[in-house]
């Protein structure tokens, strides 16, 4: 449906040309909702906005639903492409009201499209987004969540082969953000449309999406369906951005002949077993995830890859707790847990790490600061 | 050998070029501080000197109509053009891109977004324009002549002819002209801010 082939766009800037994207190449399917997740600066936004045709990539080709919209040498422009389009902001135009920000694209369709043929697709569309009651309503009056519904009416109203999202939920408030995250994926389905979204929050992009390019400095890093991103990183920055993993940077001791590393933690002193292919010497990052990580008072019996801690911090999020535990290093730990009334602030606990679950990297990003996002 | 005659065409061109050429010079820098915004930095009688100046010396009949005093107020002007922009920046980029990627040329953007967003502000515009219009009096007191007398000149004039009592009905009559407008301009404008 879209195919995109090495997507290169730099921008001017005061100390020489900023490459924001360079080399990405990627493909969504008929009916797919696509995530480029990464953090700000990442050039996801760039990526989108080439596909859009609101930025003009200096190389590579884009393709929507088999037609070339942009390569060397033809540039289809915006309005020529069968997109929709969500912005950050919205972009509700404040002088028209609901209905009318909604006709908009129906309006300035050329072959013009009969009035009673749009006023029967914008109270569809508006029925669709659950607006039907507020189509005389101006836009200034609209809550974050009307405006984006409204903002969604608009870039379906036109039956747009291709949606494209550019941080759709990040104006909202946290619950807001969580209802309308639901009945953004129940519209994408519900209306088959091949979707683009990009995010920041990778709760957003793992729940929303079908595949997820994980992006940093203008590249994809990797690139895959949600649970094998979470469950796979292919490297300790996708591990540290797709969940709030705890990262503990340490030293290859020794490896016994089972293909089992022991690996010496910096700053407390603790070891860690674990089956890895790094040789002795080497410097490695642990990453581990807080809700694979299990707290207890007493020590367990098999303490090779148990970690003894003081808790400094709880922080009671209802159905979970979040407990900052100090290991000695120069950073927390943060463990997921359920509920417990024995572990308070100052309680000395043991953290227990299910081995299989640990991801480890290698050196080559060694200059990474540690700590937890 | 030049002669006489010669010389003396010369020399009775030299001034008036010379003249012609400084007032060109004023009024690029005079262009020039107004394109960045410096117009109040210039006096008016300086503007208006500047302005009679170039247009006795160029042969275009401006002198003496309406036209030259539409070209002297533009100097005070600009400063409207720069609450033009204003208005025109204010505008979200994200709005003009919306139309665009809802399939609007960009005239069609041009006619249905972009200028009614930028109404309130031209407006705004169009009425400090009209008010310091109306009151400007020390550029048409420098350029007029007997075809472009202004009414603010014409005030004067009738004051100094000794005829006060016609002075003062002309005065009220501009005071009545102009107050609707100011009451209109603060009644929308306030709104405008309130919705906001």
């Amino acid at each position: 449906m879209l195919t995109v082939k090495g997507l290169a766009k730099s921008f001017p800037t005061a100390e020489g040309a900023v490459r924001a994207v360079h080399g990405v190449t990627f493909c969504i399917a008929q009916a797919q909702c696509y995530a480029l997740l990464g953090p700000s600066g990442c050039g996801k936004t760039t990526i989108l906005r080439c596909v859009a045709g609101l930025e003009r990539a200096e190389e590579g080709s884009i393709a929507i639903g088999g037609r070339v919209v942009s390569d060397g040498d033809s540039f289809v422009p915006v309005h020529e492409r069968a997109i929709g389009m969500v912005f950050q902001s919205y972009a509700i135009w404040p002088h028209l009201d609901v209905f009318d920000n909604v006709a908009y694209p129906l309006e300035v369709e050329r072959p013009r499209v009969a009035r009673a043929e749009i006023e029967k697709r914008v109270n569809d569309v508006l029925a669709l987004v659950g607006l039907q009651t507020m189509a005389r309503r101006p836009a200034t009056r609209l809550s974050g969540g009307q405006q984006q519904r409204v903002a969604l009416a608009r870039a379906i109203v036109r039956r747009p082969s291709l949606l494209l999202l550019d941080e759709p939920l990040s104006n909202l408030d946290a619950r807001l953000r969580d209802s309308m995250r639901r009945e953004l994926s129940r519209l994408i389905r519900q209306i088959g449309v091949t979707a683009l979204f990009v995010t920041h929050d990778q709760v957003e992009a793992l729940s929303l999406a079908d595949r997820v390019a994980v992006m940093d400095q203008g590249r994809i890093v990797q690139e895959g369906a949600p649970a094998d991103i979470y469950e796979r990183p292919k490297s300790l920055f996708v591990a540290r951005f797709l969940g709030a993993a705890n990262v503990l940077a340490g030293r290859v001791e020794e490896r016994d002949c089972q293909g089992r590393v022991r690996i010496a933690l910096d700053g407390g002193g603790h070891r860690l077993t674990l089956v890895a292919e790094d040789r002795p010497g080497a410097r490695v990052h642990v990453v581990l995830r807080p809700e694979d990580l299990m707290l207890s008072a007493l020590a367990p019996a098999d303490d090779r890859n148990a970690i003894p801690g003081r808790i400094v911090a709880v922080a009671f999020q209802g159905s979970s707790v979040e407990y900052e535990v100090d290991v000695g290093g120069s950073a927390l730990l943060r463990v997921f847990a359920r509920p417990q009334a024995d572990l308070t602030r100052g309680t000395p606990v043991w953290i227990g790490i299910d081995t299989r679950r640990v991801a480890i990297f290698g050196s080559a990003e060694g200059s990474v600061a540690v700590d937890s996002i | 050998m030049i002669r006489c005659p010669n010389r003396r065409a010369r020399a009775s061109a030299v001034p008036p070029l010379r003249a012609t050429f400084a007032a060109l010079c004023a009024n690029l820098v005079g262009i020039g501080l107004a394109r960045f915004g410096y117009t109040p930095l210039i006096p008016a009688v300086i503007a208006a000197l500047g302005v009679m100046l170039l247009y006795l010396s160029l042969p275009i009949g401006l002198y003496g109509s309406v036209g030259i005093l539409i070209i002297a107020y533009c100097y005070r002007f600009a400063t409207t053009t720069r609450l033009a922009r204003a208005g025109f920046l204010q505008i979200h980029k994200e709005l003009e891109e919306a139309s665009a990627a809802s399939g609007a040329r960009w005239l069609a953007t041009l006619r249905r977004v972009l200028i009614p967003l930028m109404l309130p502000a031209l407006s705004a515009g169009f009425i400090l324009l009209f008010i310091v219009g109306v009151r400007e009096f020390t550029m048409p007191l420098v350029l007029y002549s007997q075809d472009n007398v202004v009414l603010s000149v014409l005030l004067w004039q009738l004051f100094q002819s000794g005829q006060p009592a016609l002075s003062a009905a002309l005065a009220s009559i501009i005071v009545a002209v102009v107050l609707p407008v100011i009451f209109v301009a603060r009644r929308t404008l306030a709104r405008r801010t309130l919705a906001e």
